[in-house]
């Protein structure tokens, strides 16, 4: 197409008014990181279960192990139909059966990180309820509470309307902003120190469990690719969206876990977080700045809560209607509701998930922020490592094995470095899951969890052989989502 | 397509629409779309449904206001328009619906609309019999150019779904 056809073309003229900027994206992306959930919850978890004081410095590293993937990711992302999945990517990577081996495990890990939200959004809930009415009833009915108007959102398929995400999540940056300098002023008596920083600090025993929970904060990133044919530029809106969004996140995530040690001091930070658990956010906060600012970020926190479990669930719905369109799920996961257009029963499959777990830790007394949130989140964390490494080496194997124009960087060297590095975190976060589940370390549970992720993914390439021997049209299909409707070329 | 002017070709490895016939249509709303495809031959498929998506709606309503089939949206509370006449608003339906009931076949028309509620899961509201085995048998029969728009409007829904902003 010439330039000025293309200057002259109503249809694309028409269709590029309702296209997304850099900054569209980019708010797309931070939103479904739920920055509060991560520095009210997952941060003081972090020090908390791991004992482990360098959880800045793992924000740090972690963003830049994640920078490095996208440059490969971003890369194919343009010739992949379906490009939010990463399933898609290892499919034409790897091969169909590892596409439906990683679909598997997507799903295993999605759900942990939603079903973790519950004990935490159970946990946050009460400090409020309490302040106002005197007693709180029990986490796990403020979780069935979330979690009926979660899955009755899913069904209506109402997603956090755009204008009050924004709002939202402005509102969280600028509390969790405001929290931090209210820290930084006000430093502990032993003075500022940016031990936390200090490699000595994170590579200790516990180092795998903090880099599991701290991934975690990272999902929903991926997200950014799903954007692809409706960006202005998609060469360039995309990447660079990408780009500035993970940056803001890890910058974020890294300054606020410093703060939060400054008042306390980094070798008490550990204890403190043990004692007060997701409350010393806004204890700090009600410490330095009085009770109604306390009060409206621990009710933030909720609403961050809330807004990450409706993300969560309908990533997962759509996960599982993909699947169904292309058949490797049963057909009625690809059917949708036909008042709302929701994927109707991939939002009901979840929802069981959800109430499975609630009812599970509820009968069995489990400790919903320490057994529940970060043991599962970590689960779930380790999962999108998994996912994150095998897209990783996909995209090295895609370019490898298809002639392109793109260059060395963004085909070999970018994304070798980021396949090895993966799987050394991985592997680390392996050895210490006896820290991520809080049991002893000749537990076997220790083995058992990380293996489940083995088991799904040996199943996966099962079902993917069985589909090539018996259905070779849905085989033919794996990875195209929803344009597995149309056959013939892509 | 139904009225045998366009169909479907393959170009750059791309599925394309193809005009057959461009003499101007009477129906002012698809020699609008009919220009269109003549001025830019090469958009992808894919691409004219989401672009006369856009304005489908609004489109096909004023067409079907200004030939008496809705009436005049005149409601302050309500942007629905409802149909002048009952029986003929329900009649595609069920005649489609009776067809599933006794077995028979449907002509190519209503095989495309039987297609189309299928594609978009409209089936659910509008039919009584679910037959998965009539509905492919019905769309298997189509032509292959309907075959693909009733494919690709499948995909076009799916996607919107998928990456719902």
């Amino acid at each position: 197409m010439s330039v000025t056809e293309r200057r002259a073309s109503a249809v694309s003229a028409a269709l590029a008014q309702d296209r997304l900027g850099v900054p569209s994206v980019v708010f797309f992306v931070i939103s479904a990181a739920a920055p509060l959930t991560v520095i009210g919850g997952s941060v003081t978890s972090a020090y908390a279960a791991t004992g482990v004081s360098g959880v800045p410095l793992a924000f740090i590293l972690l963003g830049a192990i994640l920078g490095l993937f996208a440059v490969g990711y971003v890369t194919m992302a343009r010739y992949v139909v379906n490009a939010g999945a990463f399933y898609a990517y290892t499919a034409k990577g790897l091969g169909r059966p590892v596409g439906v081996a990683t679909a598997w495990v997507a799903l295993l890990a999605y759900n942990a990180l939603q079903v973790g939200l519950y004990g935490m959004i159970g946990a946050a809930a009460q400090q409020p309820i309490t302040d106002w009415f005197g007693s709180s009833p029990p986490w796990w009915v403020i979780g069935l509470v979330a979690w009926v108007l979660t899955g009755a959102l899913g069904l209506m398929r109402v997603d956090v309307n755009g204008k009050v995400l924004s709002v939202l999540l402005l509102t969280e940056i600028a509390v969790v902003i405001v929290f931090d300098i209210a820290d930084l002023v006000n430093p502990a008596a032993s003075g500022y120190s940016l031990d936390v920083f200090d490699p000595s600090n994170l590579f200790v025993p516990g180092v795998g469990a903090v880099v599991a929970i701290c991934i975690a904060s990272f999902a929903g990133f991926e997200s950014s690719v799903v954007f692809s044919e409706e960006t202005k530029d998609p060469r360039r809106t995309v990447p660079i969206a990408t780009y500035v969004a993970l940056a803001v996140i890890s910058g974020l995530y890294a300054l606020s876990s410093w703060a939060m040690t400054v008042p306390i001091g980094s070798d008490k930070i550990v204890e403190t977080s043990r004692e007060q658990s997701s409350n010393l956010l806004f204890n700090l906060a009600g410490q330095h700045l009085g009770a109604t600012i306390a009060t409206i970020g621990s009710l933030l926190f909720v609403t961050s809560l809330f807004a990450a479990l409706i993300a969560f669930h309908n990533t997962i719905s759509r996960y599982v209607f993909a699947l169904g369109r292309e058949r490797v799920l049963p057909e009625t996961f690809g059917r949708t509701s036909p008042w709302t257009g929701a994927p109707i029963n991939g939002s009901l499959a979840q929802s069981v998930i959800g109430l499975i777990t609630i009812i599970v830790y509820a009968v069995f007394g489990l400790d919903p922020v320490v057994q529940l949130f970060f043991t599962v989140g970590s689960f779930g964390g380790l999962g999108l490592l998994m996912m994150l490494a095998a897209t990783s080496v996909s995209v090295l194997v895609f370019f490898a094995k298809n002639p392109n124009a793109e260059n060395a960087w963004r085909t070999r060297i970018a994304p070798a470095i980021s396949s090895v590095l993966l799987v050394v975190v991985i592997t680390l976060v392996m050895i210490n899951f006896d820290t991520v589940l809080g049991v002893a370390s000749d537990s076997p549970l220790r083995w058992i969890m990380p293996a489940v992720y083995f088991v799904a993914m040996g199943l996966g390439v099962m079902w993917g052989l069985a589909l090539r021997a018996n259905r070779p049209k849905v085989y033919a299909n794996i990875g195209r989502g929803a344009q597995a409707a149309v056959g013939g070329p892509q | 397509m139904l009225t045998g002017r366009t169909t479907v070709g393959l170009a750059a490895g791309q599925i394309r629409l193809v005009v057959l016939d461009t003499t101007p249509p009477e129906d002012a709303l698809v020699r609008t779309a009919l220009g269109h495809i003549i001025a830019e031959p090469s958009h992808r498929f894919h691409t004219w449904l989401q672009f006369f998506a856009r304005t489908a709606l609004a489109d096909v309503a004023a067409r079907m206001t200004a030939e008496g089939l809705l009436r005049p949206p005149g409601g302050r509370l309500s942007r629905r328009q409802a149909p002048a006449d009952v029986n003929v608003a329900a009649w595609p339906g069920g005649r489609v619906n009776l067809a599933i009931q006794r077995g028979e076949r449907l002509n190519v028309q209503d095989s495309v609309l039987l297609g189309l509620l299928v594609a978009t899961g409209g089936n659910r509201l509008v039919l009584w019999e679910q037959s998965p085995k009539y509905f492919a048998d019905s769309i298997a029969a189509l032509p292959a150019p309907l075959r693909e728009l009733i494919a690709q409007t499948e995909a076009a829904v799916g996607d919107s779904i998928i990456s719902r902003r």
